[in-house]
């Protein structure tokens, strides 16, 4: 018997514990980039959209022998650590941030905020749709990964939904109907999810017009 | 707000720990008197992998120094991916399950240990009857030039599965010779009788694309020429081995799986009268026809020459193990292809039996005739020649894919096809020559 509920339980974990963090740092990085003249800012994004063009199955030998060196081989934190942070969410997040408009950063330093005050009381806020709507995404893509948290796993009790739907098929044939059973219990969870938050990601795309100074 | 920045950054600090630290298991040291741990890496799944994990269970109960660990690594595409990150990564298991081309590139790079002592071994090897009782395709495809770098383990050919019923209601018996193959298909294709669409008389694989090799044989002519150390796909007879398949297609008294994937579908809707087809695809023809006409399996009709097109994977062990775990991988090897044990992963699996001694177990025979369709892939073995070690297939096989999709699917013509493939696949060979 599959244990499926484990594999949900780990899928759960993973998909939640990497889009948070994945989704705080990402906006560490973003606000940096847009608050904070520094040297070399400008190729350090532009190297980070350049990893955009590195298909993410080139990553995958790479990935593992990084992480067999951390020694994070079958473990939570060797699924997540590769899921969590890519250029597409930075730079998706250094969008919205950059929408902002300046005058209110200025206000904000006038009335005496840290930068980190003014990122969580104005600039979060102010994004949370673009925001949401990237976890959601976020959620949805590391709910739905197959092949790196099969590759990087060795037990069952660390593995996730996706990589437990293998269980059906052989070199010669696929239970089809044991196949698109459980296959429905991956995409149902997900899938009420993005009903829920619908339309946060359809209000998503960073607007100027939302900021009036 | 100073407080408020203080629980935030604590927040922070305890989500990386959780990252960085809390969940790794392994790494930590055995203890003395703690079992060595095997860790064999395979892509058996659903039935097979219960049936491994049985075996593996009483292995382990009955060996206590030894305890293996099963870790499936998904399907074999997946298992040859992880195979070559753990190479890198020098993270390999002590045992794999492998394709004879994976093991090759392994041995290249000195990471599999040689079986020859373990196997000569006076108290845990194998006595030579123990050897010899192997079948010879399934001794030789593990064998390089005297050095046994894997063992057979979950074997399979390809037989003919056929609609008894459509066979009886043509008053057709099974086809043993491609004359009579091809005039059974010829009849066997017509509309169907609710009127929803047509039978065609025989299938085939979508994998057929990668079949050069079997069909050039079967109709007579070899593929390498060894003492040249080129390919020869372009003679008569092998065209006509081609040939023959191609006919059938462009016919339309045979069709491929397409997008129902595998043959076992169409064929379980009553939409094939036969295909060719792996042995281990039984029981998804069981699923697929549920009851709904007899079928069977037979040999595969004879063209020039019987084959038998050895399929599924070997056990190859790696070399950078302690003695003693190595050791412990032999045994469970050993274990896992005795008779006793190897007739139960055959019964259970559907997979072919790696010895003799297997089909004179009354259990098996027992089995056997209770499931006749079990027979035709023990008896394809007997065929006049088989096909299970391919040289320069790495080169060789993405060349014949493309020729092949040209001449089954387009229009090109068998003999262009062939001597294109050929002159590709000798200017390949020419080049890896030159730069080794």
């Amino acid at each position: 018997m599959l244990p499926l509920p484990k594999y949900f339980a780990n899928t759960l974990l993973i998909s939640v514990m990497s889009t948070v963090v994945g989704t705080a740092m990402a906006i560490g990085a973003a606000f940096a980039f847009t608050s904070f003249a520094f040297y070399g800012r400008k190729l350090a994004i532009s190297l980070m959209i350049f990893t955009l063009f590195i298909p993410p199955d080139l990553m995958l030998i790479p990935n593992y022998i990084t992480i067999a060196r951390f020694g994070y081989i079958d473990s939570y934190t060797g699924i997540m650590l590769p899921l969590l942070l890519n250029a597409f969410t930075i730079f998706y997040l250094l969008q919205s941030f950059a929408a902002i408009p300046q005058e209110y950063r200025l206000v904000a330093q006038a009335e005496g905020c840290s930068p980190f005050v003014y990122l969580t009381r104005i600039v979060i806020p102010v994004t949370a749709q673009p925001i949401g709507a990237l976890m959601l995404l976020k959620m949805i893509g590391v709910w739905n990964d197959y092949l790196w948290p099969l590759i990087i796993t060795n037990s069952a009790e660390k593995r996730t939904l996706a990589v437990g739907l293998l269980a059906f098929g052989n070199e010669a044939g696929t239970n089809y109907q044991l196949l698109m059973t459980v296959s429905m219990y991956v995409v149902l969870p997900i899938t009420i999810l993005y009903f829920i938050m619908r339309k946060h990601i359809l209000l998503a795309l960073p607007r100027t017009h939302q900021f009036k100074s | 707000m100073m407080a408020k920045r203080t629980r935030i950054t604590a927040i922070i600090a305890i989500l990386f720990i959780f990252l960085t630290s809390a969940c790794t298991s392994r790494g930590e040291p055995l203890l003395a008197h703690e079992p060595v741990e095997v860790e064999f890496w395979h892509a058996m799944s659903g039935d097979l992998e219960k049936t491994l994990q049985e075996l593996t269970d009483e292995f382990n109960a009955q060996s206590a120094g030894v305890q293996v660990k099963l870790v499936n690594q998904g399907d074999y595409g997946s298992l040859n991916e992880k195979l070559t990150a753990a190479v890198k990564a020098k993270q390999l298991p002590t045992i794999a399950q492998t394709y004879f081309d994976w093991t090759e590139k392994f041995v290249q790079a000195d990471l599999v240990e040689r079986l020859n002592d373990y196997m000569a071994e006076p108290q845990t090897g194998w006595n030579a009857d123990e050897l010899q009782d192997i079948y010879p395709v399934f001794l030789n495809e593990n064998n390089w030039d005297g050095t046994f770098y894997s063992l057979p383990f979950n074997k399979s050919d390809q037989v003919l599965f056929y609609n008894k019923t459509m066979l009886d209601e043509a008053g057709l018996d099974v086809p043993a010779t491609w004359e009579e193959w091809h005039s059974a298909a010829v009849k066997l294709t017509k509309e169907k009788p609710d009127g929803k669409g047509r039978i065609i008389g025989t299938g085939f694989e979508n994998a057929v694309m990668g079949e050069a090799f079997n069909y050039v044989l079967q109709g007579g002519g070899q593929f390498y020429d060894p003492q040249t150390g080129l390919a020869t796909f372009n003679t008569p007879e092998g065209a006509a081995g081609i040939g023959f398949v191609r006919g059938m297609l462009k016919d339309g008294i045979a069709r491929l799986a397409s997008e129902d994937q595998f043959m076992s579908t169409p064929f379980g809707r009553g939409d094939v009268a036969m295909y060719v087809g792996s042995s281990a695809g039984i029981s998804f023809v069981q699923s697929a026809v549920g009851g709904k006409f007899e079928w069977g399996t037979a040999a595969l009709p004879k063209g020039k020459r019987s084959v038998a097109f050895i399929q599924g994977t070997n056990i190859t062990m790696f070399n950078g193990g302690t003695t003693e775990r190595k050791q412990g991988a032999w045994n469970y090897m050993k274990f896992l292809l005795s008779t006793e044990n190897n007739a139960r992963w055959a019964e259970q699996t559907g997979y072919l039996p790696i010895r003799k001694s297997v089909s004179e177990l009354d259990s098996y025979k027992q089995f056997v005739q209770q499931h006749p369709e079990m027979s035709a892939g023990p008896a394809q073995l007997e065929a006049e020649a088989s096909l299970a070690r391919i040289e320069h297939v790495d080169i060789a096989g993405p060349i014949l894919i493309e020729q092949m999709e040209a001449m089954l699917i387009g229009d090109m013509p068998v003999a262009e096809g062939l001597a294109a493939a050929d002159e590709a696949i000798n200017a390949k060979l020419a080049t890896a020559s030159s730069s080794r």
